[in-house]
């Protein structure tokens, strides 16, 4: 393609022309510290339009320059009428220099369908490469449904601190659903991969209790356990979470606290520890301690002795159904 | 009381795989369907390939394959880890099934709607005559459901009917068809020596409505079970999948009821149940395939084989309900549970087999002479 190297006034730019943005919600930060510090290096790709050029690739370049000042901007101008030509140059022009955040590559991906009318094959021909993806039919499921994401989610998808898996997931959720969940994977703040298992469970006991999710999240428990100020942000996403899973696993749960109590009636002294197998799914415990003296034996044996003495053992046995 | 009667499979389209073209099963059903469209194809693993990479289910709904067998026709059931197993051997003589049910294991071994029909049939009956006679003195319980079911195809293809006249004379061997479906007037006046069991799948009506929309009713499947009956067959109860759902009491007792006033307890082979169970990629595949179905949302929880069963308790006590109800009827079918522990045996049924080989014996001394 050719292409020419000229110093253009900013003002020419016409900045309202969004046919080849690529919406991409993070801030400017480091790109606006970098031009601050350093200079704009990398310079735009317009065509020419009129008396005015049209921006192709360089729209958060353009917009940190008309914040800071800058009257005259390194450009290359391109001689091209095919748009998606042009689109696809500029996908390439701005891969060799970063990469594509899950917004971004869903933007372009809606762009090339609705705005170009390519077919898939053609996106999966000629985008997804100049995305750094393969020519997998699954970026469609991946990366496309993130358009209906809520505004309030964007930045966290771009910036990955929510997975696309999660982010896709709520894509699917009515606009106000969506605004109803964000207060709490705001304030949780849940890894990658505790996000999945949450909605999951958030959308399990929706559906078992016969409710909305956004009802759901109105919920007085789960409220409490959001506000309450005595907890460690790991703390509340735990409490939240078993909050959640008494209500998915109800018997499990319950079965859960009845072992708990009866090891408190235990009174296990620190060391000692009686484990149950992995969801009860055997009927075998296990019992750990540690000793050094014939003394110290004696007290753990007298320990379970007692258990027995009281019943517990038999207690523990009937958990298992 | 609803009576739905499904409808007898009409494939949409024929793919032969041009090395079993000449064979008796491909011109039976090109006979049967000669307005059907047919295509040949020179190797039925590139069908196989493209089904698998296909982006909707839906693509091969009502496609059927019509291909060579590349592996064995019979191979033991793999059975799980850690469990006991009865020790059952599976014919694969079809991969596939027209009735969609949301639980249904095949969606996570297929990955597509395409039927295929496994057509070199002379391989699969020198293959059983070969480990029938190499080992005369095990006895072989060999079934068709496990991959696709056992009479839904049989209006296409006739195979059924085929192997009920082959196992007729077989004494180390009984056959099982084990199904959903109704087609049996094919079977009612073979020769079949006692030799196959005719076995149905079993559920609450309530979950047949919502889990099994396109299969027959509970009614239908029992009037069939009654001809079969009548026509001296052993037949079978298969509950597998339970499900726990509110009622399940109710639904899953009445079921039973029903069973017992239409059929003799005597001529019942056996009656298995199982609990809802799937591999834990299972649990998108059917949130994604089915998702008005709630089954996902008792409580599975991944068990000792990695798979998603129910809390145990709950599968115990399903169990031994179920056993109870059963045995309140009859003591003479065998009732048995599948993929279970020693211990979820002896909790649900007072007594266990102990062993996968123990079981065996209990199940083949059954059916080793024709019902009375």
């Amino acid at each position: 393609m050719e292409r020419e190297y000229h110093l253009l006034d900013r003002q020419k730019l016409d900045c309202r022309d969004l046919l080849f943005y690529i919406y991409d919600p993070l801030p400017r930060l480091e790109l606006e510290q970098s031009i601050r510090m350093y200079g704009l290096h990398q310079p735009l790709v317009v065509r020419s339009k009129g008396s005015a050029f049209q921006i192709v690739s360089g729209f958060r370049r353009a917009e940190v320059a008309a914040e800071l000042s800058l009257d005259v901007l390194p450009c290359f101008v391109v001689d091209e009428t095919d748009d998606w030509r042009l689109f696809l140059y500029a996908l390439t022009d701005n891969l060799t220099f970063r990469s594509f955040n899950p917004m971004e590559i869903s933007a372009v991906l809606e762009k090339s369908l609705k705005i170009f009318q390519r077919s898939t094959r053609q996106v999966l021909d000629d985008v997804a490469p100049r995305l750094g993806l393969g020519r997998n039919p699954r970026i469609f499921e991946l990366y496309h449904p993130l358009q209906s994401l809520d505004s309030l989610w964007h930045v966290g998808t771009a910036n990955g601190t929510l997975s696309v898996e999660t982010a896709v997931q709520i894509a699917a959720l009515d606009s106000a659903t969506q605004q109803a969940l964000f207060p709490i994977y705001d304030t949780l703040r849940p890894g990658k991969n505790l996000q999945r298992e949450l909605q999951q469970l958030l959308q399990d006991c929706a559906k078992i209790a016969g409710t909305s999710l956004i009802e759901l999240t109105e919920d007085e428990e789960l409220q409490r356990l959001l506000t309450a100020g005595d907890f460690t942000s790991a703390q509340r996403l735990e409490r939240f979470r078993q909050a959640l899973w008494c209500r998915r696993y109800p018997r499990y749960s319950r079965t859960l606290e009845k072992l708990a109590a009866i090891l408190k009636e235990a009174k296990l002294p620190p060391g000692m520890q009686i484990r149950e197998t992995p969801f009860f799914e055997r009927d075998i415990y296990s019992v750990h301690f540690q000793f050094r003296t014939e003394q110290e034996f004696d007290v753990a044996f007298a320990i379970l002795q007692e258990m027995r003495k009281n019943h517990l053992i038999k207690r523990l046995e009937e958990l298992h159904g | 009381m609803d009576k739905t009667v499904s409808p007898r499979f009409i494939p949409e389209e024929l793919i032969v795989e041009r090395s079993v073209h000449q064979t008796e099963l491909v011109q039976r059903v090109l006979s049967r369907f000669s307005r059907v469209p047919v295509r040949f194809v020179d190797n039925a693993e590139e069908i196989w390939l493209q089904a698998q990479k296909s982006s909707s289910r839906d693509t091969w709904k009502g496609k059927v394959l019509l291909a060579r067998q590349r592996g064995p026709f019979l191979r033991l059931c793999p059975g799980t880890q850690k469990h006991i197993c009865c020790m059952y051997h599976n014919l694969d003589v079809a991969a596939g099934c027209d009735m969609d049910c949301s639980y249904c294991i095949l969606q996570g071994y297929l990955h597509s709607s395409l039927v295929t029909w496994y057509c070199n049939t002379d391989d699969l009956y020198t293959q059983v005559d070969a480990e029938l006679i190499k080992y005369s003195e095990r006895f072989y319980r060999i079934g068709t459901g496990e991959l696709s079911d056992s009479l839904t195809f049989d209006p296409c293809t006739g195979l059924a009917t085929d192997l009920v006249s082959f196992f007729r004379d077989k004494r180390n061997a009984i056959l099982e068809l084990k199904s959903k479906n109704i087609h049996v007037e094919d079977l009612l006046s073979l020769d079949h020596g006692g030799r196959t069991v005719v076995s149905w799948s079993m559920n609450a009506s309530v979950l047949r409505r919502s889990e099994e929309s396109a299969a027959p009713d509970i009614d239908a499947r029992l009037d069939a079970a009654v001809r079969v009956q009548d026509a001296g067959y052993w037949l079978g109860f298969h509950f597998d999948p339970m499900i726990d759902y509110p009622d399940w009491e109710q639904g899953y007792r009445e079921v039973v009821e029903r069973i017992f006033s239409r059929i003799r307890g005597e001529q019942i082979a056996w009656i298995s149940l199982g609990a809802l169970r799937y591999p834990a990629a299972m649990d998108e595949l059917i949130r994604r395939n089915h998702p008005k179905s709630s089954i996902v949302l008792g409580e599975l929880l991944p068990g000792i084989d990695h798979k998603f069963r129910y809390f145990k308790p709950i599968r115990i006590e399903m169990f031994r309900r179920m056993y109870g109800w059963i045995r309140n009827f009859s003591d003479a079918p065998v009732v048995y549970l599948c993929m279970e522990s020693d211990e979820v045996w002896r909790k649900a049924f007072g007594w266990s087999p102990g062993s996968s080989a123990r079981l065996k014996v209990l199940l083949d001394d059954r059916v080793r002479e024709a019902p009375k």
